[in-house]
Formats: C-alpha cells, sequence, structure tokens
C-alpha cells in the first residue's frame, strides 16, 4: 500500500520531523503522543506505587517518612488518575475515533493538539511542586480544610488546584472535540446505531466529563480562592463546611470514575467479538446500559461520604441508587460473556487481557456493591477494604483493558505485532501478582487497618498480607518490565502485521497499518456494523459512485483540516501554564503568561485554513 | 431548498418585542421585592422565564436544529440536580435572611 | 453552506451542522454546569456568615438593576449585528457589534462600582461567606463578560480586514452565543444574588 511513502512524504514535506511530529495537528500523532506520555506518567505512578508498598513492607517502617508518605500517596493517585488513566483512554480514542467513523481526523485538529499539550503541561506543573517546596500532600481527593493554608502550609495543594484546572480545561476542550466529530463527521451510512460500541463508549464518556469537570473546577477554584485569599468555605467557626468541598468534589469524582471506566468498556467491546469470530452480543443493551451508566454515574456521588453524618433519606437514596447502577454495567458482562459463547475463540493476548478483565472487574464490582450498603461502608470506610476494591476496577478494569487495546491495536499503529508469546507471559504474571498485591488488601481492611497510614504495628496481626502485597507489587513491575521489553523488541523488528491481522470488524482494519496520513483517500459508504468485514465479504458493495468527495463538504462544515501542524496550540497552553506559576508566584507572571496565550490564539485565529 | 440565508431569514423572531418582554419581566421582578409576598416561588419562574426566552429567541434554539438544543438541556439538567440536591442536603440554614 | 447528506437508502439522512456551531453549544453546556456550581455555593454558603456585612443591607438594587438593563439591552444589540450581516449589511453589523461591547463595557463599570461600594462596607473575598461566594460568582462571570468584549473586538477587526461577510458570517453567531448565555446567566445570578 501506499502508506510508507505517505508517511515518507509526511516528513519530506516537513523538513525536520521532529517539528513535524511535535507540532502535528494529526490525530494519530497527537493519539500517540497521549499513549507514549501517558505510559511514561503510568511509570512514574507506578514508582510511586512502589515506594507506598516498600514503606508499608514491614512494621514501623522508616523508609518514608509520614510527610514523604503523604506526598507519594496522593500523587500516586492524582497521577495514575489524570495523568494516565484518563489520557491513556483518550489517547486510544484520538487514534482511532475518526478511523472508526470513517473520518480524515478531527473535527477541530489543532484543538486537539492544544487538549495534549494542556496535559502534559498540567502534569509538568503538578510534578514540579517536588522541587518547588513539596507535592500536595492530602490525597488525591484533597479534602478540605485539610488542604487550606493552616495545615497544608506549602504550595503543594495550589500545584494540585493548578494540575486539576489545566488537565481539566484541556479535556473539556477535548471533550467537545469528540462531541462533534462524532455526532458530525460520520461517513454516509454510518448511523448512530452503526458506531462501534468503543465510540459510543467514549461519545458518552466525554459527555460525562462535559459535566462533570465544572463542578471540580469550581471546587478548586474554592480551594485556592480559601488558601490565597483567606475565603472562609470550609471553615466551620465561620460558618463554612467542609462538606462543600466534598460534595462538589465528588460530584466531579463519581462520574470520573466511569469517565475510567465506559472506554475501557469499549475497548473490551472491540476485543472480545473480534477474538470471538461473531458479532458483539446485544449491541443496542450494551449502547444503552452505557448511557444509562453514564446518567446514573451522576446520581452516586455521596456514596463517598456515607460516613460524614448525612441524614438516612440521604443515605438511603444514594445507597439504593449505587445499586442500581450495578444493574446496566452487568447487563455488559453478560454481553461480553455471550459473544464469547460458542465462539471459536482465537486465543490471542488482546482477548485473554479482555476475559482477565471481566473477571477481575467483576470482583471489583461485587466489592463495590458491598459498599453500597450503608452499614458495611460505615465499617469499611478509610480502610483497605475501599483500597482493594478501587484496584481491582481500576487496575484490573481499565489497565487489563488498556493492555488488551495496546496488544489488539498496537499493530495497526506502528505496522508490527507485538509477541504474543511475552504478551502471553505477561498478562499471566500480572493477572497472578495483581491479585497477590490486591486481594489480601479485602482481608485486612475487614481486619480494620486504615488508608493513607505511612506505618503500622508489629502487634496489629497486619504484617503477613502487607509483605504479600508488597511482595506481589514487585511482581507487577517485573510483567511491566516484559512489556516494556516485548515493546521495544516489537517495534525494532517484530513480526510485520499487514492491514488486518486479527480479522477485525470496524474501518480502522481496513487501511493500512499504519494508516496513511488522511486515513481513507475516499471515505467509504457505510452499510452495517461490521463494515471492514462486509468490504472483505461483500467487495461489490463498495462501488466508486457510492463514494462522495469528502474534503468539500467537510471544509464546508468549518474543519480545518489543510493543515497538519500548527504552533499555536503548543504556544496557547504554554501561555496558560506561565499564567499558572504566576498565580502562585508573582502575577507579572500571569500577565506575561496570558500575554503569550493571546498571542497563541491570534496566531491561531489568522492562521491560514 | 432555500438559501441558508433565506432560511435565516424566514426564521427571524422579532427581537425588539423579545426586549420589551424581557425588560418588563424584569421590572416586574424588581416590583415583587417591594410586595410583601413570596419572593422564591414567584421569582425563579419568572427568572427562567426570562432565560428561555433569550434561549430560545435570541439564541435562536427555537428554530435550529434539536441537537443545540439537547446539549443546552443536558447541562441544564446536570446543573439544576446539583443545585437542587445541594439545597436540600445543606437545607437547614438557607433561608435565615439576614 | 452545503447539504451533505449521511445515511443510505435504508435510514433518514442526516443532514451535518456547522461543526463551530455545535462547539460553542458544547462549551455552553458545560458552562452552564460551571455556573450551576459557582451558584450553587452561593446559595448554600451566602446566609451562613457569622459577620456582616450580610446581603439584605449591602446590596444595591436599583444599581444591579441597571447593570441587568444594560445586559439585556446588549443580546438585543448583538442580535441586531447578527441581523444585519445575514442581510449583507456589514458596517452596521460592525456598529451593533460595538454597541454590544460599548454596553458590556459599560457593565463591567457597574460591577466595578458595585464592588467598591461593597468593600467600602467592609465586605471582601475573607471578611465572611457572602462576600467570598459573591465576589467569587460575580467575578467569574464579569471575567466572562471581559472575554466577551475582547472577543466581539476580535470579530470587528476581522470585519475589517473583510473576513465577516454575508455567506460567512459564522463568527458572529458564534460570539453571539456566548454574549447571550452569558446574559442568561446574569439573569439568573440577578434574581438569585439580589432579589430572593
Amino acid at each position: 500500500m501506499a502508506s510508507q511513502s505517505q508517511v515518507l512524504t509526511l516528513q519530506h514535506e516537513n523538513k525536520r520531523f521532529f517539528g513535524a511530529w511535535i507540532f502535528s495537528t494529526n490525530h494519530k500523532v497527537i493519539g500517540i503522543n497521549y499513549l507514549v506520555t501517558a505510559f511514561f506518567f503510568f511509570a512514574v505512578g507506578g514508582i510511586e506505587a512502589l515506594l507506598i508498598r516498600v514503606q508499608l513492607g514491614a512494621p514501623n517502617n522508616t523508609v518514608l517518612t509520614p510527610e514523604q508518605y503523604n506526598q507519594v500517596f496522593t500523587m500516586h493517585g492524582t497521577t495514575m488518575i489524570f495523568l494516565f488513566a484518563m489520557p491513556v483512554l483518550v489517547g486510544f480514542a484520538n487514534y482511532l475515533v475518526p478511523l472508526m467513523i470513517g473520518a480524515q481526523d478531527m473535527a477541530f485538529p489543532r484543538l486537539n493538539a492544544l487538549s495534549y499539550w494542556l496535559f502534559l503541561f498540567g502534569g509538568l506543573v503538578l510534578y514540579s511542586s517536588f522541587v518547588l517546596g513539596g507535592a500536595p500532600d492530602a490525597g488525591w481527593f484533597a479534602y478540605a480544610p485539610l488542604t487550606t493554608v493552616q495545615y497544608s502550609a506549602s504550595h503543594g495543594m495550589d500545584f494540585w488546584v493548578l494540575g486539576i484546572i489545566l488537565t481539566g480545561v484541556g479535556s473539556t476542550v477535548g471533550a467537545i472535540n469528540f462531541v462533534v466529530t462524532i455526532l458530525n463527521l460520520r461517513a454516509p451510512g454510518m448511523s448512530m446505531f452503526r458506531m462501534p460500541v468503543f465510540v459510543w463508549m467514549m461519545l458518552v464518556t466525554v459527555f460525562i466529563m462535559l459535566f462533570a469537570l465544572p463542578a471540580v473546577t469550581v471546587d478548586a477554584i474554592l480551594l485556592f480562592i480559601e488558601r490565597n485569599f483567606g475565603a472562609l468555605f470550609f471553615q466551620a467557626s465561620a460558618g463554612g463546611d467542609p462538606l462543600l468541598w466534598q460534595n462538589l468534589f465528588w460530584f466531579f469524582g463519581h462520574p470520573e470514575v466511569y469517565i475510567l471506566i465506559l472506554p475501557a468498556f469499549g475497548i473490551i467491546s472491540e476485543v472480545i467479538p473480534v477474538f470471538s469470530r461473531k458479532p458483539i452480543f446485544g449491541y443496542a443493551a450494551l449502547v444503552y446500559s452505557g448511557i444509562a451508566i453514564g446518567f446514573l454515574g451522576f446520581t452516586v456521588w455521596a456514596h463517598h461520604m456515607f460516613a460524614v453524618g448525612l441524614n438516612p433519606v440521604a443515605d438511603a437514596v444514594f445507597g439504593l441508587d449505587s445499586m442500581i447502577i450495578a444493574v446496566p454495567t452487568s447487563i455488559k458482562i453478560f454481553n461480553w460473556i455471550a459473544t464469547l459463547w460458542d465462539g471459536k475463540i482465537n486465543l490471542k493476548s488482546p482477548v485473554l487481557y479482555a476475559i482477565g478483565f471481566i473477571a477481575m472487574f467483576v470482583i471489583g464490582g461485587l466489592s463495590g456493591v458491598s459498599l453500597a450498603i450503608v452499614p458495611v461502608d460505615w465499617q469499611m470506610e478509610d480502610t483497605y477494604y475501599v483500597v482493594a476494591h478501587l484496584h481491582y476496577v481500576l487496575f484490573g478494569g481499565t489497565v487489563f483493558a488498556v493492555f488488551a487495546g495496546v496488544y489488539y491495536w498496537f499493530p495497526k499503529i506502528t505496522g508490527r505485532l507485538l509477541s504474543d508469546r511475552l504478551g502471553k507471559w505477561q498478562f499471566w504474571i500480572m493477572l497472578v501478582s495483581f491479585n497477590l498485591t490486591f486481594f489480601p488488601m479485602h482481608l485486612l481492611g475487614l481486619m480494620g487497618m486504615p488508608r493513607r497510614v505511612y506505618t503500622y504495628d508489629a502487634g496489629t496481626g497486619w504484617t503477613l498480607f502487607n509483605q504479600i502485597e508488597t511482595v506481589g507489587a514487585f511482581l507487577i513491575a517485573v510483567a511491566m518490565l516484559l512489556f516494556a521489553y516485548n515493546l521495544i523488541k516489537s517495534l525494532r523488528g517484530g513480526e510485520k502485521a499487514g492491514n488486518d491481522p486479527w480479522e477485525g470488524q470496524t474501518l480502522e482494519w481496513t487501511t493500512s497499518s499504519p494508516p496513511p496520513a488522511n486515513n481513507f483517500a475516499k471515505i467509504p459508504t457505510i452499510h452495517g456494523r461490521r463494515p471492514a468485514w462486509d468490504m472483505k465479504q461483500k467487495p461489490a458493495l463498495q462501488t466508486a459512485s457510492e463514494q462522495p468527495e469528502p474534503s468539500s463538504s467537510v471544509e464546508a462544515s468549518g474543519n480545518d483540516l489543510a493543515k497538519e501542524r500548527s504552533f499555536y496550540p503548543t504556544l496557547l497552553a504554554l501561555g496558560l501554564m506561565v499564567a499558572s506559576y504566576g498565580l502562585i508566584y508573582t502575577v507579572w507572571l500571569s500577565i506575561l503568561g496570558l500575554a503569550i496565550a493571546f498571542i497563541g490564539i491570534i496566531g491561531w485565529v489568522n492562521e491560514p485554513v | 431548498m432555500a438559501t441558508p440565508q433565506e432560511l435565516e431569514k424566514r426564521h427571524r423572531p422579532n427581537y425588539v418585542g423579545v426586549f420589551v418582554v424581557l425588560a418588563v419581566l424584569t421590572l416586574v421582578e424588581i416590583g415583587v421585592t417591594y410586595l410583601p409576598i413570596p419572593r422564591i416561588p414567584v421569582l425563579v419562574p419568572l427568572a427562567l422565564l426570562k432565560a428561555a426566552l433569550v434561549a430560545m429567541f435570541y439564541m435562536h434554539l427555537r428554530f435550529d436544529r434539536r441537537v443545540f438544543t439537547s446539549l443546552f438541556a443536558f447541562g441544564i439538567l446536570i446543573g439544576l440536580g446539583l443545585l437542587i440536591s445541594l439545597t436540600i442536603l445543606f437545607g437547614p440554614t438557607l433561608l435565615d435572611i439576614k | 453552506m452545503s447539504e451533505h447528506i449521511v445515511g443510505d437508502q435504508s435510514e433518514a439522512p442526516y443532514v451535518r451542522v456547522d461543526s463551530r456551531k455545535m462547539a460553542i453549544w458544547t462549551l455552553i453546556g458545560s458552562e452552564v454546569v460551571f455556573f450551576a456550581s459557582l451558584i450553587t455555593t452561593y446559595i448554600v454558603m451566602r446566609n451562613r456568615s457569622v459577620v456582616g456585612p450580610y446581603p439584605a443591607q449591602s446590596l444595591d438594587i436599583p444599581l444591579t438593576a441597571f447593570n441587568t438593563f444594560v445586559l439585556i439591552c446588549s443580546s438585543l444589540t448583538m442580535v441586531t449585528a447578527l441581523a444585519n450581516i445575514q442581510d449583507g449589511h456589514v458596517a452596521k453589523m460592525r456598529r451593533w457589534l460595538i454597541a454590544t461591547a460599548i454596553l458590556g463595557i459599560i457593565f463591567l463599570g457597574g460591577q466595578a462600582t458595585e464592588f467598591t461600594m461593597l468593600s467600602r462596607l467592609g465586605l471582601s473575598l475573607s471578611q465572611n461567606l457572602f462576600g467570598g461566594t459573591f465576589f467569587t460568582l460575580t467575578g467569574f462571570h464579569g471575567a466572562h463578560v471581559l472575554v466577551g468584549v475582547i472577543w466581539i473586538t476580535f470579530v470587528v477587526v476581522r470585519s475589517f480586514q473583510g473576513k465577516v461577510t454575508q455567506e460567512n458570517h459564522m463568527a458572529v453567531e458564534l460570539v453571539g452565543l456566548y454574549w447571550h448565555f452569558v446574559d442568561l446567566v446574569w439573569i439568573i445570578i440577578f434574581t438569585v444574588v439580589y432579589l430572593i
């Protein structure tokens, strides 16, 4: 196929390849940027996890001081959620959504680039805190008044606020891009109910982002104003209320976990049918349950607050709702199992991770539903039982799904296959080590070990499980090193993948691996839910007369595809980053930052489209 | 098929008329604060009505594609949900007007 | 804008809308929740102040009523500007846009006056909860108005460069939608903060 020459053409057209890459507005390049950066933060967050496990590996340990421990576990959570999980899923979405809907790029390529830069710079601002007086140390959920100046004197929490706001703006802007792209740029014939399930899950996810992020943005703003301008929102003595923080935070925080899992559901929904060599079972049910989860996710937030003294009616309502939300989730589990059932399973790494996902996520879901029972939650709140639950759904769930996606789409992105043998080794090591690390936490929680404590006494009886967990954590690291080795080895000389190594069903498998710069020379016309399958079985359907030329209509709806790179999104993001530092240090920096941002905007608006 | 411009003209509401209604409603709202009648049940619907007029006619939602109204409506649904639930949760001290 | 039909014979064709318009409405949807969060914070906190100044004694309804009126006028001028460019009158559109911006600046001036009056009464972000929530809410709204004024100026400048025409005036629609939204938020704020 012409792909190699087209990639080379891209390189030649943009004389300095690095410049072409780094300022590219092509969704595939941006997608890769997201994936690579997210995995970098995954490693950082993983090291933070290992530090935690080393500290907890023995009673009364002194590897980390309490203050250091607080920073480490805060950054571990913040990094994994905001700098790994969200971006890695958005990275997949960025790469795949335009391909899956038959578009040539996102609706707003430069806005797409801006999202990425805001993510990167937000992460850098957050991490700069380590060398600028101390990282945030009050948990990823930053409860006030612990986070007010009285109890958190360093600038750590201010950096937390800025990191949240910068990355949050990036996510919001990205969400707008996905909404418009998915609603507006689908190929002819791709009605909403012919879109891949992954695209549907991303659509619901970005809607959740749009309506949940503002609450935490406001919360973070309130905290910043309290810390830096002496406001009293969270001071009980002045009439304020710590619950204001908690309510606004969890109003975002709960939908956030659905942001973290719905795209994972989407990945699983793509992998399982392909490796079962059947269509997905219950497409409509998967779509509707996804929408239901998206909506219901906004109605359960106070289940994170059962132990604060809400009135019994509130407890009951939120408890009930939290149980109800298990229903649409279960529907998905049944659909996936039904897809596997009687399928001619092609047992390669991707589907192995998908099956692992189902098993681990169900365990996490069960511990979650148990926590929905209010009196149980009163006992389990702030114990390791909750830590177990969240890791089963976020690691056993999201991370397993991410690896399923990596093994599945790596060939499409790079043109080479990852070693399946190494992939299977990684899977089994990861499955065993993951359970070794996190299963005992259920028991520790039941035995009363609180979370967020930097050490424990020898007499508690918690030592053995903690030791097991620490060993498990290092074994997870081994699995990750194996993955890194697989990655490098396969990039260098892995087996060539060809267009469609897995006999996929969705449109990305009809292009070369990697796809050409503009994805499709001619936008295909869609006749069903499995266009790649259709094209293979019934090539006669794709006649030239059915393919309208794409570019004029795309331009008419206001897209800026003509330029594949731009420096202005980076400049704008840079300006916002500088302005953020100004909020902590001096207003002159903010003015400078805003000026830079302004120049970025003017350049952007005036760039020839 | 009409040109986009012709379509836009056909759907042009009486902007000045809407303005007059908005101004009058504002005066009514202010007037209500001088009367000994409960404020919330009267003022909130009035404010919502004004907002609806701006949205439907100035922002053209009444005549535009339904998807725009949906995008707006979802936001309102969530925002209103937040407002109402927190008002209930923080209930007791809400109305001690000082 | 040309129509582009999506869909084959088996289902109703879907005609694409302008991507930028869809984007601005998506942004507005999100901003609704942003302001709802700020308004909610104001509502649940403002009467919990332990010390004064308190709302009933401090808030100046006549001044803010005038400000409300100014903003409502500005929505009218904005929509008139749009009607003019839809009819092809670039110069008239420009005048109405400038009028809108001026009204916006008057509004901001009114806000500045009010903030000054209130701070003379002793109200501030740190004085009490009323001050904290009031200034945060109205401050962010004012910032949005300022952004709107700057945006309008951008569009006026572009119209001088010949980039705003009868066939291609999406820029005016977009800034208009944003501007009306900011007015709409103020309508709610005015009622919630000043009247109730």
